[in-house]
């Protein structure tokens, strides 16, 4: 049982890495269409 | 769209419209389904937005207001602006975030304007730049859910400790991650709600945000100090709370977000430039720089710039733009002509009246916005606000006052905060974007988008249905009816290289019929006329004769045939006609044209009642007249001057392919070259109202339920950990039951 004491704080960063990852993948405009992309592959 | 319809704002999209044609890519055109981002707002800020000046001294504005969440944000806006010392009128449209805005220049300048509205939390910008989506809503949903999931497992490993107790300080370990991890949820991923809640209270109106706020800040405050003094907590419930809201809350920003970027790309029709003739040299100029007394030259193919007098040479003007009637009329010296029409042959000089909001179409489309700018109505949701913020009040300090006199306040306070918690209206809050959603969706997808939800559910109260002729229940445009296979060889021959609709009507027919083009030489267009030219060594010329009759002449004059041309009713015509009758409707059919060509057109359509012989003015009078008489009406029509009537009715159903403008002041566009989206629309309308009337009743019956269980002291956090995910997903579960509801009544029909 002591090994929570460890391994939930390393869980929740690794979580907050991803979430991090998220807030720049947002912030540099990945998600602000959503609709075009999925078409424009199709077209390829 | 393709570009080809459309006009240019400048040489630069002109030629980048050809790069990109050049490369292949036109169907960029066809397929994208916003338009491509602006760059940032000019620098020179608010001077750069277009202001009118006004006869009395006060000047004039739009903007474009975003972050409007509900009707009563325009309330605050309007309210707050008019009450600003020096601002004359403020008027904020919440289906297009569009604000008119009058002030008198001397007491205040549209930037402290602006700037107000800025401080009242929404964000203002000039019209025409693109909206943002918002960034931040994604962010806030995106670390809602991941603390939300984080939490969610602490206190499932809470919750499975009340069956194999853990120790102590694993239990505090949990208990503060799970407080630390809900902490920016509850302060950052809320604001939104609390901003709304503080706006709403600020001008003491109670809608929705306030209930969902105050339950976000009772499950955090109660998390705080419950976590301080070991007890359990309804983290768990927050975050799960706040994701859900906020999903629902994007869902219906994205929604209007599209309806309002199809309404700003069809705005602009009237070319930006002209080619004005002075002293002999012709120089092209910006429309703005255009004024009454210049002279404009137009060639065939082009559009008018302005409206005035043909001074010198004939053509023939396609004034689809303002009647609608795709039939071209010929015009000559002193005829008039206006802004928006196409010349399609020949060559005039066109001595200028009027130009931009000075013209027919200028004026046209300035009351169209007018119409267009109404606000819209609160949900029911919201209307349920007030009562049920003050019920879940009562209940709770019953509850307390009873449980702290019949087992001590110790006893009393966790069992008051059940209430509250089980209280929150997150399903309520759900309810009605989500089945909106779903129901807008189901329409789009047959053809038919509407503005907003309102307009959607409006069509189900409709019993009375009235068509316009020309573009709505016909193709509105010309195709041949009847021809002789030589005379529609020759015929074809001659027309094959003019855009005239006759002569591609004719061309497309005799490819239809397989009849080989002969090779024409000589081919001289007479403007207003017709074309003539010789084909297999014979002279012929091709003579327009009224309507809808074009006659082949040999050379010296003598009839050699004739080809009928007719516009026809559409395919699906019938069927929807009949499809809208078995709901209950009743069909009109509404013309300028002939009596007998009316009915005629009706009788092919399935139409029993036509009102023919209307003005456009009078077909408004008539749409108010019976909505007078109590009958809820949608009219569908597709020219301009179909326009008050679609703004009089209760729901106006645009024709994409017909006048720009009309799509503005409409409730719902007809994406597709059809009529069937309109019976689509009324199903999926019925499917909506259904599952709003459902998905409320089912929310409202998971609160009274789980209150009453909260009050009588049978919730604890576990319970409503599952209780709430459950109400909410039942509402979830129903709005996705829209679609199915309509295939199934799809089914039914056919």
């Amino acid at each position: 049982m002591n090994a929570i004491v460890i391994l939930l704080p390393i869980a929740i960063l690794l979580g907050a890495v991803f979430a991090v990852l998220f807030v720049v993948a947002v912030s540099r405009g990945q998600f602000d269409d959503l609709d075009d992309p999925p078409r424009r592959m199709l077209q390829d | 769209m393709e570009a080809a319809a459309d006009a240019y704002c400048c040489a630069g999209c002109e030629l980048a419209s050809e790069i990109i044609r050049g490369a292949g890519l036109e169907r960029y055109y066809a397929e994208r389904t916003a338009y491509a981002p602006r760059p940032e707002p000019l620098a020179g800020g608010w001077s750069a937005v277009p202001v009118a000046g006004l006869d009395d001294g006060s000047c004039e504005a739009r903007l474009m207001v975003d972050g409007l969440r509900c009707a009563s944000c325009v309330w605050v806006v309007e309210n707050i602006l008019e009450a600003t010392p020096g601002v004359t009128l403020a008027h904020v449209s919440y289906a297009t975030g569009r604000a008119t805005l009058r002030w008198d220049p001397a007491s205040v300048t549209l930037g402290d304007i602006a700037g107000r509205i800025s401080a009242l939390g929404y964000s203002p910008r000039a019209l025409g730049e693109e909206s943002r989506p918002d960034r931040g809503l994604m962010l806030r949903l995106g670390v809602a859910a991941f603390a939300a999931m984080n939490v969610m497992l602490l206190h499932a490993s809470i919750y499975t400790g009340w069956l194999d107790p853990m120790e102590h300080r694993f239990l505090q370990l949990f208990r503060w991650t799970a407080l630390v991890l809900s902490t920016p949820v509850a302060i950052w991923c809320a604001s939104p709600f609390f901003a709304g809640a503080i706006a709403g209270l600020k001008n003491r109106v109670l809608h929705m945000d306030v209930p969902i706020a105050l339950g976000v800040a009772i499950l955090y405050g109660h998390g705080l100090v419950a976590t301080l003094l070991n007890h359990e907590t309804y983290l768990d419930s927050l975050g799960m709370l706040v994701a859900l809201l906020l999903a629902g809350r994007m869902l219906e920003a994205r929604g209007r977000r599209r309806a309002a970027e199809a309404a700003v790309s069809l705005a602009a029709s009237v070319p930006h430039a002209a080619r004005r003739v002075s002293a002999g040299a012709v120089e092209t100029v910006p429309v703005t720089e255009l004024g009454a007394g210049d002279t404009i030259d137009v060639g065939p193919g082009e559009e008018l710039a302005a409206d005035g007098i043909v001074v010198r040479g004939r053509g023939a003007l396609q004034r689809a733009l303002l009647t609608g009637e795709a039939e071209p009329v010929s015009v000559e010296s002193g005829d008039r002509v206006e802004a928006g029409t196409v010349l399609m042959d020949g060559a005039i000089l066109v001595r200028v009246l009027a130009v931009g909001g000075e013209t027919v179409l200028g004026r046209m489309a300035a009351q169209l916005q007018e119409a267009a700018d109404r606000g819209s109505e609160p949900t029911a949701a919201d209307r349920i606000a007030p009562v049920f913020t003050a019920a879940t009040l009562v209940v709770a300090a019953l509850t307390f006052t009873g449980w702290a006199l019949h087992a001590g306040i110790a006893h009393a306070l966790p069992i008051t905060v059940a209430v509250l918690v089980v209280a929150c209206p997150c399903a309520l809050a759900l309810s009605h974007p989500l089945a909106a959603a779903a129901g807008l969706g189901a329409s789009a997808r047959r053809g038919l988008l509407f503005r907003s939800s309102d307009a959607l559910l409006g069509l189900d109260d409709v019993d009375l249905v009235a068509l316009d002729k020309t573009g709505t229940v016909t193709e509105g445009a010309m195709a041949v009816a009847s021809a002789e296979d030589c005379t529609l060889r020759i015929a074809a021959g001659l027309e094959r290289h003019s855009i005239h609709p006759i002569a591609r009507a004719i061309v497309a027919e005799a490819a239809r019929r397989g009849i080989p083009l002969p090779a024409a030489g000589h081919i001289r267009e007479v403007p207003g006329i017709g074309v003539e030219g010789t084909v297999d060594g014979l002279g012929w010329r091709l003579r327009t004769g009224g309507a809808g009759v074009v006659r082949l002449e040999n050379a010296s004059g003598d009839g050699a045939g004739e080809i009928r041309l007719s516009d026809g009713v559409r395919r699906d015509a019938r069927g929807t006609v009949e499809a809208l009758r078995s709901r209950g409707l009743e069909v009109v059919l509404l013309t300028g044209d002939h009596p007998d060509a009316a009915r005629t057109m009706a009788d092919a359509a399935g139409i029993t009642q036509c009102v023919a012989r209307v003005t456009p003015d009078e077909k408004a009078v008539w749409v108010r007249a019976r909505r007078d008489e109590g009958r809820r009406i949608l009219f569908a029509g597709d020219g301009l001057n179909d326009g008050p009537a679609l703004a009089v009715a209760d729901v106006g159903v645009a024709m994409a392919t017909g006048a720009a403008s009309t799509v503005l002041v409409a409730d719902g566009v007809i994406s597709s070259r059809a009529l069937a989206p309109l019976a689509a629309g009324f199903r999926a309308a019925h499917a909506c109202r259904i599952v709003i009337r459902r998905n409320l009743h089912r929310s409202l019956a998971y609160n009274v339920l789980a209150v009453g269980a909260a009050a009588a002291g049978f919730v604890n956090p576990l319970v409503a950990a599952v209780l709430m995910p459950l109400s909410s997903g039942l509402v979830i579960w129903g709005a996705s039951r829209v679609e199915a509801m309509v295939r199934r009544e799809e089914a039914r029909a056919a």
